[in-house]
């Protein structure tokens, strides 16, 4: 609505809500001055009026107007409210002349300020008493009670004691079979409505009631005609006055939509929407907004029936697309029509003409216009991308759901989905715009919904799936949703055996490859196949273990993980795949218990797995990365680019090689194979997130803010985005941005460790330490983190900070107990090194604290980060000029003066630091 | 009483327009919150009303130093926390909206616990998208609803806070909720949420 428009409503609404009651409508009139569209808006809003002054602005106490027992005009009885519709209150009413029940509906009072309202509405209800069908509602008589301001219309109908249609299609969808009867009744109720020459102009499940008899559901058509006697102006018109109009247009005809003139044959395109539901449970169209539908409406073929309802019989797909045709002569010439193609007493014409043309009458210029117009109400929807990656090919594969509570077909579920993923990402290579989300990042982002599809990724399909098992057979029903849309785009079953779940999840890729249409074959057809065929029920067992290891944060998912390896393996000795999964579940189970036996295992498995089938990139990839997480970087590096020899757009292989030639130090390698991984699948983030913390690394802080900002502008919902911009504009110097950011990252995450460990340690620089203590405390209660010497050690300095030297102690105490650990197994990490460095020396014991130190510096020379932590240490072991002369490094080499002036530990050595540059 | 007296002096630079002090009196007020909503949320039974109100009430009384605060102070401290109180209910809402779409199940950390029955989320999430829009039309009226709604501010609270007359707040508060229930209204029948 435009502002001038908008602030005309405001100021007569005002004005009337300052009068009495009985005022207002003629004020209004008065006001408006014959501006129908400006009294309509001010109407609607009055109606929504309290007078109370209380804060519930939303609870409308069902004000009814009339109460139990009450008398209408002297013949009517109230027994008790039913609800209220579109045209106003419902009672159910005792008929004190004649006996009997009545239902009986009072006009709502603004519909009455309309002066043609009463001729036209009489003429409706006149119309209307001509047509008594038993599938018809039918209506008694109009009535008036009191007078002037006080005065009611009502009129009454018979009273019907059943559920809507509506109500009753949401327990359950109906098969064919079914719904025939219902559908004759319905259409049959139609049929005699326009007899009358009366068109319903209203009909949806709503407005159609299904009430028990002893022949079986009765379904009675009610609120005909009525619907004209309040309707003002078009259509469009409603539609597009901004925000003000109520209801969905779900059941419109494209001639309504546009505000054409309406005949019998509107009601049949209402009718194919009903049919639709009937049997599908779903709607043709399915835009979330009433423009969005629409504009579609206009312009997109609705989803065939049998997509939903796989074995729908011909005659009913056909007969309910063609009730759904645009143009009004394309659709069945009746009701009976409709039902003789229904019930195959009239043979189905051969499919010639395409129900989705555009109307020949249809004007461009309404299209246009409606268009337009959806583009000012859509747009502030949609946020500007730098996507190349056409919208519908980049694909989120969401966890399946399962149906029944087998927990070893919950895991089955999470492995398929996960290899299913990967396969499915093979293709992206000949089909340039297809992008998959791989299922690592799915499960990171804890994406469960299609919604979940477009605000964590931005993606444009969600494929969502489910799986069922019945007897020794499982069944996977794969389904396809346009997320901008929020419709299903098409969907794929398909059923197996259960010990061959490698032909089940053949078939799914297969399938789910032609519904993304990805014509072109994977990259890996060949390849991907195993040496031998695995032995039945192997691969079932490794699909249930890659299962549990999805969730790699708790022991007993990977312990299930190794068993079902082991099992695998015991079906099929030679079965490399499980091999390599073995040995990434000993690595976990490595990280999650630090139990350096378990590395042995865990190398031991990979290797095998390398042995068996160097030929797929998952088993190098497995051993890559126990190889990178052993500090064994050149032996990594050689795995990741053995699996990008085989497959070189292998996401995971990239990303894991950059890894390796970062720990080489071979910067302007890793730099280059970050930036090829970008330049693979530019619309997805977790390219530039992992060179944006490469940048980091480096301490080239404004390098990494630029692939951060790509972060959050691919993906404005992602808590990850905005932590770690926090922790860069920390390390900048920004500390109000740090902390608006983190507070961000907080709403969108509450319980997310890194960034409550973030917010504690701009808390512990500000001085704040008991609240940086409980932000410690309370991030060491969530996950693993007990497992953090990280956490350990902050809580610790926290705590010596504070003067807590007891928990002080025991805080160190466990950091120093972890990282010594860590250290066992990766020598190398540079981190590691220098956080053991400060622990000791917070916790007394300075004897192999330089040794340490100098072993850091070694490693990483020219890193900011490490000189800025190294000199921080030797500044708290009094060791003042070391501290500034590393101190004076890291700022030659760009580390920000004003964030080494927050350092707690150097800001006493700030002056000398600077002064001697 | 240190952190007290610190968020009270905060409160009355965030007043004379200190934006860092806004950012750390922000951070506390929302902690502060988020802690109490979750205490009451586990407390009450699915389905309760949650008065938020008593919420922010209880926020003031735990942050801000008494002794020293006058009404004005009460009025902007309720302002900052009516934000705060509509990102927490919105956000929880949604996690259980999205969770309920769906389908699956969907496991929220302890300090989440329920206390929406999901009609009431759809409500608060509709709510807070009906508000989102009214703000673009009409800045004015859905701050007047934010602050009164969310925070509990009086009438006169409100006045103080967005410097315009009672009788204003009282049109904007009139004309913002006859807007909103006739939005909502759109479709899904008459929202029902009511909060204290």
């Amino acid at each position: 609505m435009p502002p001038f428009q908008w602030d005309r409503v405001k100021s007569v609404y005002l004005a009337a809500a300052e009068l009495a009651p009985e005022n207002r409508v003629a004020f209004v009139e008065n006001a408006c001055g014959g501006d129908e569209g400006l009294k309509a808006a001010v109407l609607r809003l009055l109606n929504e009026h309290d007078d109370d002054e209380s804060r519930e602005i939303l609870t409308r106490r069902p004000v009814h107007t009339l109460s139990e027992g009450e008398l209408l005009a002297s013949r009517f009885r109230i027994v008790r409210f039913i609800g209220r519709g579109g045209m106003g209150e419902v009672y159910l009413a005792a008929d004190t002349d004649l006996g009997g029940q009545v239902a009986l509906k009072i006009v709502r009072p603004d519909l009455l300020s309309d002066p043609e309202f009463p001729s036209r509405f009489r003429r409706e209800i006149q119309l209307a008493r001509q047509v008594t069908h038993p599938n018809v509602c039918r209506i008694f008589d109009v009535g008036r009670d009191g007078s002037g301001a006080g005065e009611r219309v009502f009129f009454t109908m018979e009273y019907l004691d059943g559920q809507t249609l509506g109500e009753y299609l949401r327990h359950r969808r109906l098969s064919p079979e079914a719904a025939l009867p219902l559908a004759r009744q319905v259409a049959g109720g139609l049929g005699a409505l326009h007899e009358k020459s009366i068109v319903h102009r209203d009909l949806k499940p709503g407005n159609v009631m299904v009430v028990a008899s002893s022949t079986g559901p009765r379904a009675v058509i009610g609120d005909f005609g009525l619907a004209r006697a309040v309707a003002t102006g078009s259509s469009v018109q409603g539609l597009s006055e901004s925000g003000m109009v109520a209801g969905t247009p779900d059941y419109m005809s494209p001639e309504q939509l546009l505000g054409k003139p309406v005949t019998p044959a509107s009601d049949i395109y209402a009718l194919g929407v009903l049919l639709y539901e009937m049997v599908t449970g779903a709607k043709p169209f399915r835009g979330g907004q009433a423009l969005e539908n629409a504009v579609q409406r206009m312009v997109e073929a609705p989803t065939p029936p049998s997509r939903h309802v796989p074995g729908l019989p011909a005659a009913w797909e056909s007969t309910i697309l063609r009730c759904l045709a645009c143009e009004a002569a394309d659709r069945p010439g009746s009701t009976s029509e409709v039902i003789g193609l229904l019930s195959g007493e009239i043979p189905t014409p051969v499919p010639g003409t395409a129900p989705a043309k555009l109307p020949r009458w249809l004007p461009w210029a309404a299209v246009f216009s409606l268009l337009l117009v959806a583009l000012f109400v859509l747009l502030p929807r949609l946020s500007w991308r730098p996507e190349q990656t056409a919208a519908n090919q980049h694909v989120v594969v969401l966890p399946f759901k399962v149906l029944g509570d087998d927990p070893a077909l919950r895991v089955f579920a999470d492995g398929l989905m996960e290899s299913l993923t990967s396969r499915i990402s093979q293709y992206e290579g000949p089909n340039a715009r297809l992008l998959v989300v791989p299922a690592s990042e799915v499960r990171l982002q804890g994406a469960r919904s299609a919604s979940d599809a477009r605000t964590k990724f931005g993606a444009g399909t969600a494929v969502e799936g489910s799986l069922q098992s019945q007897g020794d057979r499982v069944r996977l029903l794969l389904t396809l949703i346009d997320v901008k849309q929020m419709r299903q785009s098409g969907s794929v079953v398909v059923e197996e055996r259960r010990v061959n779940a490698v032909s089940l999840q053949d078939a799914a890729v297969t399938r789910l490859a032609n519904a993304l249409n990805l014509s072109v074959q994977p990259r890996l057809a060949r390849e991907l196949a195993e040496v031998n065929p695995v032995a039945p029920g192997a691969h079932e067992f490794y699909l249930q273990a890659r299962g549990y290891l999805q969730r790699t944060d708790q022991l007993t998912s990977i312990e299930s993980a190794i068993t079902l390896a082991r099992r695998a393996l015991d079906l099929d000795g030679s079965y490399a795949l499980a091999h390599s999964a073995l040995g990434e579940a000993h690595w976990y189970k490595y990280e999650l218990t630090r139990d350096a036996k378990f590395v042995d295992e865990a190398l031991r498995s990979g290797r095998r797995g390398v042995e068996l089938n160097g030929g797929l990139p998952e088993t190098n990839i497995s051993m890559g990365r126990i190889h990178l997480g052993t500090g064994r970087h050149a032996e990594a590096q050689r795995d990741f680019e053995k699996a990008l020899s085989i497959d070189d757009r292998n996401t995971e292989a990239l990303q894991g090689l950059a890894t390796a030639y970062s720990a080489l130090k071979q910067h302007g390698k890793a730099e280059a194979t970050y930036r090829r991984a970008i330049t693979l699948r530019p619309g997805d983030w977790t390219g530039y997130k992992q060179l944006g913390q490469h940048y980091y690394r480096q301490g080239n802080w404004d390098k990494a803010i630029e692939q951060y900002e790509q972060v959050i502008a691919l993906t404005p919902d992602n808590a990850h985005g905005y932590s770690n911009m926090a922790v860069l504009q920390f390390r900048k110097g920004n500390f109000a941005a740090a902390k608006r950011f983190q507070i961000k990252t907080l709403e969108l995450d509450p319980a997310r460790v890194s960034a409550l460990s973030n917010l504690a340690k701009l808390y512990y620089e500000e001085g704040e330490h008991e609240r940086a203590i409980e932000l410690y405390e309370r991030a060491l209660k969530l996950g693993n983190s007990s497992r953090s010497h990280f956490l350990w050690g902050s809580l610790g300095f926290a705590c010596q900070r504070a003067g807590r030297s007891a928990r002080a102690k025991e805080a160190f105490a466990q950091a120093v107990r972890i990282a010594e650990n860590e250290l066992k197994v990766n020598p190398n990490s540079v981190e590691v090194l220098q956080r053991l460095a400060s622990y000791r020396v917070a916790s007394g014991q300075t004897d192999t604290v330089i040794a340490l130190l100098n072993r850091a510096l070694e490693l990483a020379p020219g890193n900011t980060l490490t000189l800025i932590s190294v000199a921080e240490t030797f500044a708290s072991m009094g060791n003042e000029e070391r501290a500034a002369g590393l101190a004076r490094n890291a700022i030659a080499a760009g580390y920000p003066v004003n964030t080494l002036q927050r350092s707690v530990a150097l800001r006493p050595l700030f002056e000398r630091i600077v002064r001697q540059r | 009483m240190a952190e007290r007296d610190e968020l009270t002096a905060l409160l009355r630079r965030f007043q004379q327009g200190d934006t860092a002090a806004q950012d750390r009196l922000v951070s506390a007020v929302y902690d502060e919150l988020k802690t109490i909503a979750a205490r009451y949320m586990r407390r009450e039974k699915a389905g309760h009303t949650l008065q938020t109100t008593a919420l922010v009430n209880e926020a003031y009384l735990k942050l801000i130093n008494l002794k020293d605060a006058n009404w004005q102070d009460r009025a902007h401290f309720f302002a900052v926390a009516a934000q705060m109180m509509r990102h927490i209910l919105v956000d929880h809402a949604r996690r259980n909206v999205a969770g309920k779409r769906g389908g699956d199940f969907h496991f929220l950390p302890l300090d989440e616990a329920l206390v929406f029955s999901e009609g009431r989320s759809t409500d608060i999430v509709r709510l807070d998208e009906a508000l989102e829009q009214l703000a673009k039309e009409d800045e004015r009226a859905a701050k007047v609803i934010e602050m009164r709604y969310f925070g509990g501010l009086s009438i006169d609270e409100t006045a103080e806070v967005l410097r315009i007359s009672p009788r204003t707040v009282k049109r904007e508060w009139t004309f913002g909720r006859s807007w909103l229930r006739s939005e909502l209204k759109g479709g899904h029948g008459d929202a029902s949420l009511s909060m204290g």
